[in-house]
């Protein structure tokens, strides 16, 4: 095969190019290794002068501390005849005055030493090096040594010398290799498709089996062309249509990240400025998220914002089983927690607990706390209103009826006082009649007291008998009217929840005034781990102030000097399988006899020596209407009392 | 423009004046001779300098520093002193003595104590089964001695020698050893029928079981502390004060002494005496 001039220029010139730039690049690369190398070498030099400084400075130390002159002479022999290359040294004592000069180079102690740039670039090739002799913080002293370099610099030379010259054999050699692949894989084939295309550009008359027959390469090449111009345009088309895509995505993303990040600023803003507290936790409990509101009610929750901070913790001990519950429950739910805070005011949290879809493999939970001790203050408040209006609306009742029979009773009273001026006036006649008996004949005297006789039986028919039977009548309607309320009014019990320790404290506040003159030490003690009771709290108020009451009464009536002391607990007690709370009052007051225990509780029984007895007997029958129990005990007089309330704890 | 310069120039040097003065310190010079390897003696001396700069700096308001100054000869550790090269010293007595011989100046300002003693024990010894009784039955006999310059290897046990009716021409044979336990090995293993060296070392030889015996006792100064001759009058009042105010141990265990009692140069009398009549010894 011919190959022609353009051909073969092509393929010269490419071939002439890559040398040269190889030989560039080769010589650029020797010249980078050389400085590499020569610096490395250099470091090891400076390296080995600043060790045998080091050395001769170590070995000579005792000497130099000492200024030992001979011995200094005597060790510098020994070193010199190791280290051959050195030409002159000088150590000199801490005044810099020398002690010993030595060599036919000799260095100053005074001068800086030299770097091993500044020797190889001297001609001689000698390099200074200088220590200070410093031993436990005092300087002693300084050293100087000049080391003739010359043959490690030789070395040096030499080795950098035969590098290049492998490094160019080697990189002609690699060129004359690349020479005969390039001809082989570029040039001949670039070739072989010029030359197709010129009988193509030339319409030479061509016979596709002919050139397949001619050269199966170059067929394969022709079609592999032609593949590669058709998979170029479709890359080209695909690639647009990727473009036209991408841009209209990114101005998709762009307007949802503009629309996430309007409902995140509008989501934080509502965060921001909600009153209620807002959580969000994982599936240990940790709380992710809080907003503003939450951290002002949980502080601790500011206070530590890159620690997980369990919910959980932000709660009394005593409220982690409710809230256990309440956490592991997997559909929606609220709960109210009565809580203390740290002025042992009460506070009731409503809790709504509703699961978070955010991750489907991981639990998550939205909390909202809301404070809602004044709603339950105000309903409080309103049940007892209701409850007050109850009543006066049955004593109104009751009130009525009785006034209606009063008010016929009272006509039937008049006329009884009619009666009685009759009988009066019937009497005050007999009495003149008989004080004239003397004087009037019998027959007169007898008709005179039989028409008296038919007057009063007149007075007893008409304005007696009957008004008395009218007045019985009324009375017995009375009567009926309180039968009939008292058999229809039944206790009523407003039952709420209140924590025992708040409640406590209100009773106490009672008797504040005796508290703060001294007189009485009240003291409270109530089980921790009992956080809230539901009971009747108001009736069970007004038992326990009247308790108290009796307890001061009966502390007063001591009559000696000694400080009173009241002790109120409460805690929970099981009687008879039934769950309830306990509720004694003691007190160290003037006591009852033994002998009155069993009947206090009944009607018209004191404690008090001036008192009616309504307080124990009122207290008592609330407590038995509740179903609880009721008892006091006392060791005797001026031995103090105890009053033991127990009552079942409802359910709500 | 010319005055500008010249304030300028003034405001310079005024303030460089002043700084220099703010930073200025004293530095002392402390002479000691090799009793042992330098580095160690320079290791072991350090904490009881640091403390020593630490309370000269407080009692002089100025920043003290001390730099050690070994001498490999007791000759050199004298001649630095006396020539003003060190500031003060260590030195055994015969070392002070000597020192205040060749430079009068030179002032005694402490003296190294134990339990407030100022004295300390140095001895004649014999092999422990030895039938010597006193010092004039050595005539005939091998004396060790230690130093040439220590006080009790060599000026003090030479008095006793001559006291005793003995001199060099009536030993058999004497030399120096250089180190008090050598000295107290060679009598323990019959190189020599008696030796001087100083009570700790008989100690510490005994303890290893060297079989040796006290045949004369004596007793001498401690070490003393002086200050060259023309050091500053407040510098050495104010290192006489710190050093008998040292209450160290930790400090002053190098000293193996427990602390410093006031100079009393009369107590190096014993010393001179020993050191004018050491020639007699040898006539």
């Amino acid at each position: 095969m011919r190959l022609s001039p353009r051909t073969w220029s092509v393929g010269t010139q490419t071939f002439l190019g890559m040398l040269v730039v190889s030989l560039l690049l080769s010589w650029l690369g020797t010249t980078l290794f050389s400085t590499m190398v020569y610096q490395i070498q250099q470091e090891h030099i400076a390296e080995d002068v600043d060790k045998r400084t080091a050395l001769f400075s170590t070995t000579l130390l005792d000497a130099l501390l000492s200024e030992d002159v001979p011995v200094l002479e005597t060790t510098l022999q020994g070193l010199t005849k190791i280290h051959t290359n050195l030409m002159g040294a000088e150590f000199c004592d801490y005044r810099n005055r020398p002690l010993l000069r030595w060599g036919s180079e000799v260095p100053s102690c005074l001068a800086e030493g030299d770097s091993v740039v500044e020797a190889l670039l001297s001609e001689q090739h000698i390099m200074t090096s200088r220590r200070e002799i410093i031993y436990q913080g005092e300087r002693f002293g300084a050293i100087a040594l000049r080391w003739n370099l010359k043959q490690p610099f030789a070395a040096l030379d030499a080795q950098i010398e035969q590098f290049f010259l492998i490094l160019i054999a080697a990189v002609l050699f690699l060129a004359l290799i690349l020479f005969v692949m390039v001809r082989w894989l570029v040039v001949f084939p670039i070739r072989k498709v010029d030359h197709f295309l010129t009988m193509v550009q030339t319409h030479e008359t061509m016979d596709q089996q002919g050139v397949l027959n001619s050269s199966q390469e170059l067929s394969n090449l022709y079609q592999g062309v032609l593949g590669l111009q058709q998979s170029m345009a479709d890359e080209a088309k695909l690639r647009e249509e990727r473009e036209q895509l991408l841009v209209s995505l990114e101005d998709k993303v762009a307007a949802r990240t503009s629309d996430l990040k309007r409902s995140n600023e509008q989501l934080s803003s509502i965060m921001e400025n909600m009153r209620d507290e807002l959580f969000v936790l994982n599936e240990q409990g940790e709380v992710l998220v809080s907003n503003p509101a939450a951290r002002r009610r949980f502080p601790s929750l500011a206070a530590q914002p890159q620690q997980a901070t369990h919910f959980r913790g932000l709660f009394a001990e005593n409220q982690a089983e409710q809230l256990e519950q309440l956490l592991a429950t997997t559909s929606p739910s609220i709960a109210t927690l009565l809580l203390l805070d740290k002025e042992r005011e009460k506070l009731f949290l409503e809790l709504s607990i509703s699961p978070l879809p955010i991750d489907p493999d991981h639990r998550h939970q939205l909390i909202l706390i809301r404070d809602v001790t004044e709603q339950h203050d105000l309903e409080e408040k309103e049940q007892m209103i209701a409850f007050q209006s109850g009543i006066a609306e049955i004593s109104a009742n009751i009130m009525h009826n009785i006034g209606n029979a009063l008010a016929g009773m009272g006509g039937h009273l008049i006329r009884l006082n009619g009666g009685k001026s009759k009988l009066k006036r019937i009497s005050d006649t007999l009495l003149q009649l008989s004080e004239k008996a003397d004087e009037l004949p019998v027959e007169k005297f007898s008709e005179l007291l039989k028409s008296s006789s038919a007057m009063v039986e007149s007075v007893r028919n008409g304005e007696l008998e009957q008004p008395i039977e009218k007045l019985e009548l009324g009375i017995n309607k009375i009567s009926r009217v309180i039968r009939l309320q008292k058999s229809n009014s039944r206790p009523i019990f407003q039952l709420s929840r209140f924590h025992p320790s708040v409640f406590l404290k209100e009773v106490t506040e009672v008797v504040e005034s005796a508290q703060k003159s001294g007189l009485i030490e009240v003291s409270i003690e109530v089980d921790d781990a009992l956080n809230e009771v539901y009971l009747p709290r108001n009736q069970l108020f007004q038992v326990l102030v009247s308790l108290l009451v009796n307890s001061v009464e009966a502390i007063k009536a001591r009559q000696d000097q000694q400080p009173g002391e009241i002790t109120l607990r409460l805690f929970s007690e099981l009687r008879a399988e039934r769950p309830g709370i306990t509720i004694t009052l003691q007190d160290n007051g003037v006591g009852v006899e033994k002998s009155r225990l069993p009947t206090l509780f009944s009607s018209s029984s004191t404690t008090k020596h001036q008192g009616e007895g309504a307080g124990l007997h009122a207290s008592g029958n609330f407590v038995l209407s509740f179903g609880g129990e009721i008892a006091l005990d006392s060791d005797g007089v001026g031995k103090g009392a105890t009053v033991n309330l127990w009552l079942p704890m409802k359910r709500k | 423009m010319k005055l500008f310069n010249q304030t300028i120039t003034h405001s310079a040097l005024f303030f460089l004046a002043w700084t220099g003065q703010a930073v200025a310190e004293i530095n002392l010079n402390f002479g000691l001779y090799a009793s042992d390897k330098p580095t160690a003696v320079v290791a072991q001396f350090r904490p009881l300098l640091s403390e020593l700069e630490k309370r000269l700096s407080s009692a002089l308001e100025e920043k003290v520093m001390i730099h050690t100054r070994i001498s490999p000869s007791y000759e050199k550790a004298i001649g630095k002193l006396a020539n003003g090269e060190v500031d003060f010293a260590r030195f055994g007595p015969a070392s002070y003595v000597l020192a205040k011989e060749q430079r009068p100046g030179i002032t005694l300002i402490a003296m190294e104590s134990k339990k407030g003693k100022k004295m300390r024990s140095g001895y004649i010894i014999t092999h422990a089964e030895s039938p010597l009784k006193t010092l004039s039955e050595l005539k005939g006999k091998r004396f060790a001695f230690g130093s040439e310059q220590s006080t009790i290897g060599r000026y003090f046990a030479q008095l006793l020698l001559t006291e005793s009716g003995v001199q060099s021409a009536d030993l058999e044979k004497h030399a120096y050893l250089g180190r008090h336990d050598k000295v107290g090995e060679a009598v323990a293993n019959g190189s020599f029928d008696a030796g001087a060296l100083k009570s700790g070392t008989f100690k510490k030889l005994l303890k290893k079981g060297k079989k040796i015996r006290i045949l004369k006792e004596f007793r001498l100064a401690t070490k003393a502390w002086a200050v060259r001759d023309g050091l500053p009058q407040r510098v050495s009042a104010a290192m006489t004060t710190v050093l008998l105010g040292f209450d160290n141990p930790a400090s002053l265990k190098v000293l193996k002494k427990d602390g410093f009692v006031a100079a009393d140069d009369a107590a190096y009398d014993s010393v001179r005496k020993a050191i004018h009549n050491s020639g007699a010894f040898f006539n």
